[in-house]
């Protein structure tokens, strides 16, 4: 029994000598909230934004920049990786990862796919950080900017993205997932920098009221793993509602009678029903959504309390729907994509016609058309009802 | 020897649950049938039902003997005596592979630059500790044991659902019913692991004290077992895909790391940890126990040195987590071919078949 | 060593053999008188200790009386003195030993020349003080009497609560220097025999000389088992005895001291408090809060080091940049900060129960307020580990049983080592080390979890949650008893 304690005790005390590389102080290791990776030929540059706790926190030590990006070119990501951990005091924390953010000519030729799969294979990067892409911009500058609200890139971009809800985005097993289903081509959302890329990399960014800041673009659809064409914020939302993952947004219709706006803030979207019609080489598909939300402004002539005005308002916003979703798919067509997952639908009802169309259903979904019915319930229509005059 | 009853029903129940589902639920199993992977779960659980209660008839049939004695009974002295070696050293490999499943994964989980050495005599130094504690404390602190694991068990269904990772357009709707692909899955790796190990308690039986409700409560728990098993498979396969879950070498650990919870809470694959260790230290010591009875009763009549033969079954087990198991893919090819065709199947369905068999036989000569 | 001779029939050598043991004595007072009034002439002889008699009860109704005496007979002079003095209990004793041993119990004894008996007269008077609150179990509702030093005033608060004939109180003394007199109470009715056996033996084959308070009687029953868990619980409540003798228990009740022991001692009842049964049941979650808070005392720091040092992806990120923040400017690492401070908090602990009353408040100010906080300051220790090991301490004092919160003082520091050599892997050892010990203590022949493990269902009203009275109080509990380890002593 003695000897039982004894020998663990010193099984334990051997381990401490034998395996340090598992243990590090809190001030020996600097953690990353935030990876960017760019397009380099035959390879990758990984950018690491390491943070600077005290900064942070507010307990300075020196009057240092909040974090640091090193950057570092490799075949692999992984030798990049090392490289900068070789630039570095420390011992890289890759475990907080929230985001990874790729560079748009990453994401131009193609390259979406090993990227996942790294993630999916890394023991280190944690399997629920948010994969997005940039517009404009390359993914290291991006993260260089110094954020104004949170302090720290990563956090805002990260703050940024939930609040669009957690269905919009994306991780790397949710984007490995689609890569594999047939009928459905990937959108991610992508941030692009509102401002001077080069005031944003300056400290005084932080002391302007102006300062360049990082918003949320929209989405970029992708096909096969490469990205083609960036929908603007506005059209990736009435995207995101047909596939069901929208949340509270603003439609603005017009007034049924004459030019002027009304808007419908939605705050639940789903999708009822999905059917498709093939007749000769038409596919034709009917969305019913379930939609719920209140008019905010109003600047229409109807008397709202009348339960008349409100079923035409219905109609106008029903029409608002319509009309955009074939626009999307009007883009989407042009550039033979299908962010909807038509095919999909196809696939799921009749997997038979799905086997005969799936080859070129690319070209075929030119002649898809969209046909967007919205049962919408009007909650709360203002506390003052207009009446219109 | 004459076994004193010790163990009340209550915590060989859950004995039984932690060793049916502590390691099976984080390892995934059955994930191979895709979409019906809840489908192969339960499947199986009516399998291993119909077999646990086959090893209870064995049992009762042969006066709540212990495993040598029945196997001596049935098939002679010799006979009986080799096989009860085959079994003892086969608990023993089993102990060992579990041995080195834990230490796979805390290596790729919790120590990832740890020497396994220092993991693997860690552990085993406990389950020395354990073994000498003797048999009643470590049944009894199944029931703390198995309070955590099913608390963590209820808990995580509700963090997966509301966290919002779960899809189920993943699942439906049901294409196809691939019976073959179902029926491949579960039969034999499904019904051996972890139904089938269920014989190992043949050799613990004896100890228990109400030998009557035996039946009912661990049908109770292998049907407890089966449900929670084919929630887990789906609410893993819901999560990862059909096509992607069987590809993770831990699908629970991956899945709950999708959940983050109130924002605060970034991981919480601590549980998935927590339950794993649990109930791998509770398999390795039922099989060590298992294989040390055994052992025992065989070498009964020679009077051996008690301590030397527990010692010896020790570095057996040891010496076997040595044995093809430089890294985790052979580990688990191995233990995904291999072993259910060369020792789960015989040992676990043939050789019961054949005691149930000669039962048969020998009534009606009788 | 003793004489164990007869009392001899001469008074001067008894008085002389007498005053040979007390070692000429001064407290020992030899008072001869001869009654005036007695026809034949005889000399009488009182002897006592004068420190622990009640003299005015000696002058009243021994010395006046005698004096008073008229009828004597040489026939049987025993029977005719004891009819003379006024004093309920009286004995006649024989040997030498006997009455020395009577001297120091405060007796008052009366010897008769040409006679080889004497009597022994009870007239002792113990200091004791008031019954006060208890000290280390208030409460806010129920009773508030605690038991003093004197056993028979704790006997007497027992029974007040218990007006019950099964009452049975085994009285032995034990002790060869001391003479400490031990009770056994239980209810006749109740209790298990088996348990009974053992504890009576126990506490027969005590080899101790002196036992000056319960805790040597606690840890000479608590057997051979190694544990820092008490097996035996200890209260200063006289309804908490009564409760538990009502479960079938039994208490021993030792001469000097205040705190009464209670076997066979279950570990979940060391987190129970008597408040429970007088707060409002089912609702009152105290009882879970309080063993949340006894285990959270154990696995906090321990968690602590494994999160920090080796999981830290497990750590929230704005939490994380706060601790990392912190981390940058402090000294020690972590594992050696937190284990200083534990045990900078164990001396600050100890040292605010031994001061003086006065100082103790500005000891705690200095000891706690002004070091913690400028420690932190001064770039000595980072606060979270301050915050971390301090709110152990304070969890830990919700346990209501003062030597049960001790008893895992060790086992911190073990978790401690092994959270810093394995992190969350080593707590996990370490915990089923933990359990598996717990499992395997027995409280004389109780499993130590019982009824959670070995789970007994019907126990379970009692136990996390405490059901409505009339559920738990008329159905008995039956404690299971752990054969094997029985079967295993003999």
């Amino acid at each position: 029994m003695k000897y039982l304690y004894f020998i663990f005790i010193i099984l334990s005390v051997a381990s401490i000598f034998f395996s340090q590389e598992d243990k590090h102080e809190l001030n020996q290791s600097s953690f990353s909230f935030a990876l960017g990776i760019d397009y380099e030929k035959e390879g990758y540059t990984v950018s690491l934004q390491l943070i600077n706790p005290g900064e942070i926190s507010g307990e300075k030590l020196l009057n240092n920049s909040p974090y640091i990006v090193y950057k570092a070119k490799g075949k692999t990501i992984d030798t990049a990786l090392e490289k900068i951990s070789m630039n570095t005091s420390r011992h890289l924390d890759l475990k907080q990862e929230q985001i990874i953010v790729l560079g748009e000519e990453l994401a131009r030729k193609g390259r979406l796919k090993e990227i996942v799969e790294y993630i999916l294979h890394s023991p280190d990067i944690p399997a629920n950080a948010l994969i997005i892409t940039t517009k404009g911009n390359k993914a290291s500058e991006l993260l260089k900017i110094f954020s104004p609200v949170e302090g720290y890139s990563a956090l805002e971009i990260t703050n940024t993205l939930n609040k669009l809800g957690r269905h919009v985005l994306n991780n790397a097993s949710e984007i490995k997932v689609e890569l594999l289903e047939d009928g459905k081509d990937i959108s991610l959302p992508y941030i692009e920098l509102k401002g001077d890329l080069q005031k944003g990399m300056n400290r005084d960014n932080l002391d302007t009221t102006t300062p360049a800041h990082i918003v949320f673009g929209g989405f970029g659809l992708f096909k096969d793993g490469t990205l083609k064409k960036f929908l603007d914020y506005r059209d990736s939302l009435f995207l995101q509602l047909l596939n069901g993952k929208s949340s509270g947004f603003i439609i603005e219709s017009t007034c049924p009678a004459g030019s002027e706006k009304f808007a419908f803030k939605l705050f639940n979207g789903a999708v009822k029903k999905k059917e498709f019609k093939l007749a000769h080489d038409n596919y034709s598909f009917q969305y019913i959504l379930n939609l719920s939300g209140d008019i905010r402004q109003y600047n229409c002539h109807g008397n709202l309390k009348d339960p008349e005005t409100i079923s035409q308002l219905e109609t106008q916003i029903n029409k608002t729907i319509q009309s955009k979703e074939n626009k999307i798919l009007s883009i989407a067509q042009d550039h033979e994509l299908d962010p909807f997952g038509l095919g999909h639908s196809i696939k799921s009802k009749d997997p038979k016609a799905w086997r005969n169309v799936e080859k070129d259903w690319s070209t075929r979904i030119k002649n898809a058309r969209l046909n967007v019915h919205s049962d919408i319930t009007i909650q709360n229509v203002g506390n003052y009802k207009s009446r219109g005059d | 020897m004459k076994a004193k009853p010790l163990i009340g029903i209550m915590e060989m129940q859950f004995v039984m649950v932690l060793f049916l589902l502590g390691s099976a639920i984080i390892l995934g199993i059955g994930l191979d049938a895709g979409e019906y992977s809840w489908l192969a779960n339960l499947l199986a659980g009516i399998t291993g039902l119909f077999l646990f209660n086959l090893y209870v008839y064995i049992w009762n049939e042969n006066r709540h003997q212990s495993l040598n004695f029945i196997l001596i009974a049935q098939f002679g002295r010799h006979i009986g005596f080799i096989i009860s070696i085959v079994y003892a050293v086969y608990f023993a490999y089993i102990a060992s592979r579990v041995l080195n499943d834990i230490v796979h994964f805390i290596n790729s989980t919790l120590l990832h630059n740890m020497h396994p050495f220092f993991i693997k005599f860690t552990i085993f130094i406990i389950i020395i500790y354990t073994y000498s504690k003797g048999l009643e404390p470590f049944v009894r602190s199944a029931v703390i044991f198995g309070l955590v694991t099913i608390s963590f068990l209820m808990l995580i269904p509700f963090f997966i659902v509301l966290s919002g990772n779960f899809h189920i357009d993943y699942i439906l709707p049901f294409h196809s019913l691939d019976v073959k692909k179902i029926v491949r899955t579960v039969f034999p790796a499904l019904v051996t692991f972890p139904y089938g190990e269920l014989i190992v308690f043949l050799a613990l039986l004896p100890f228990l004290k109400e030998k009557k409700a035996l039946v009912k409560g661990g049908s109770i728990v292998i049907v407890i077992s089966a449900i929670l098993l084919s929630i887990f498979s789906f609410l893993t396969i819901g999560v990862l895909h059909p096509d992607l879950a069987k590809s993770y070498s831990y699908p629970l650990v991956t899945t709950i790391e999708h959940i983050g919870l109130i924002g605060f809470f970034q991981r919480l694959d601590i549980m998935a940890v927590i339950i794993f260790m649990i109930g791998c230290y509770f398999k390795i010591t039922v099989f060590t126990f298992a294989s040390i009875f055994v052992a025992k009763d065989c070498t009964a009549k020679w009077k051996m040195n008690h301590k030397s033969l527990v010692s010896a079954i020790f570095i057996v087990i040891i010496a076997l987590s040595y044995l093809y198991s430089d890294n985790n893919s052979l580990h688990v090819k191995i233990g995904l071919e291999l072993v259910p065709a060369l020792l789960h199947v015989p040992l676990q369905i043939v050789v019961p078949a054949l005691i149930v068999m000669f039962t048969f036989v020998r009534g009606k000569l009788a | 060593m003793k004489s164990i001779e007869d009392l001899s029939d001469s008074l001067k050598t008894n008085i002389a053999s007498i005053q040979k043991a007390f070692h000429s004595n001064k407290e020992l007072i030899v008072r001869t008188i001869s009654p005036p009034f007695l026809e034949v002439k005889k000399e009488i002889c009182l002897v006592y200790l004068d420190t622990i008699v009640d003299k005015s009860v000696i002058q009243e109704h021994i010395l006046r009386p005698l004096l008073q005496m008229k009828d004597f007979s040489a026939a049987h002079p025993i029977h005719d003195i004891s009819n003379t003095i006024e004093i309920s209990n009286i004995q006649v004793i024989l040997t030498m030993n006997e009455l020395i041993s009577h001297l120091t119990n405060g007796n008052t004894i009366i010897l008769i020349e040409e006679i080889d008996q004497c009597i022994s007269a009870a007239t002792e008077e113990w200091k004791d003080r008031a019954f006060t609150f208890p000290q280390s179990q208030r409460v806010l509702k129920g009773p508030q009497i605690g038991f003093t030093e004197l056993a028979k005033n704790n006997l007497s608060l027992i029974k007040r609560g218990l007006k019950n004939e099964k009452l049975v109180i085994e009285e032995q003394t034990i002790g060869a220097e001391t003479n400490t007199s031990i009770s056994l109470l239980y209810l006749a009715n109740k209790v298990d025999h088996e348990i009974l056996e053992t504890v009576r033996n126990k506490v027969q084959s005590i080899e101790l000389s002196s036992i000056l308070d319960s805790s040597y009687i606690e840890e000479s029953i608590s057997g051979e088992q190694i544990t820092s868990f008490p097996l035996v619980f200890t209260t200063e409540r006289p309804d908490v005895t009564s409760g538990h003798l009502l479960e079938g228990k039994i208490a021993i009740i030792c001469d000097g001291s205040p705190n009464v022991l209670i076997v066979p001692a279950l570990f979940i009842q060391f987190l129970q408090s008597p408040e429970d049964y007088y707060e409002k049941p089912l609702f009152e979650l105290t009882r879970l809060i309080r063993i949340f808070s006894f285990i959270v005392s154990i696995y906090l720091i321990p968690f602590y080091i494994a999160l920090t040092l080796f999981h830290q992806e497990l750590i929230p990120s704005e939490l994380l940049i706060n601790l990392a923040a912190q981390r940058q400017i402090v000294p020690l690492p972590v594992v050696l900060e937190v284990i200083l401070f534990m045990l900078l908090f164990q001396v600050v602990l100890e040292s605010s129960i031994r001061l003086p009353t006065g100082i103790t408040l500005a000891f705690s100010i200095i000891g706690t307020l002004i070091l913690g906080q400028s420690a932190a300051d001064a770039g000595l220790v980072q606060l979270a580990s301050l915050v971390v090991v301090s709110a152990t301490y304070v969890l830990n004092f919700a346990v209501p049983i003062h030597p049960f919160a001790n008893s895992v003082k060790m086992i911190r520091f073990f978790f401690v080592f092994l959270a810093s050599v394995f992190g969350i892997y080593g707590i996990m050892l370490g915990t089923f080390v933990l359990v598996n010990h717990l499992c395997s203590l027995n409280s004389f022949g109780v499993p130590y979890l019982s009824p959670i493990a070995p789970l007994k269902t019907a126990d379970l009203k009692d136990t996390l949650i405490r059901f409505p009275l009339k559920k738990i109080i008329n159905t008995t509990k039956k404690y299971s008893k752990d054969d094997h380890i029985k079967n295993h002593k003999k």
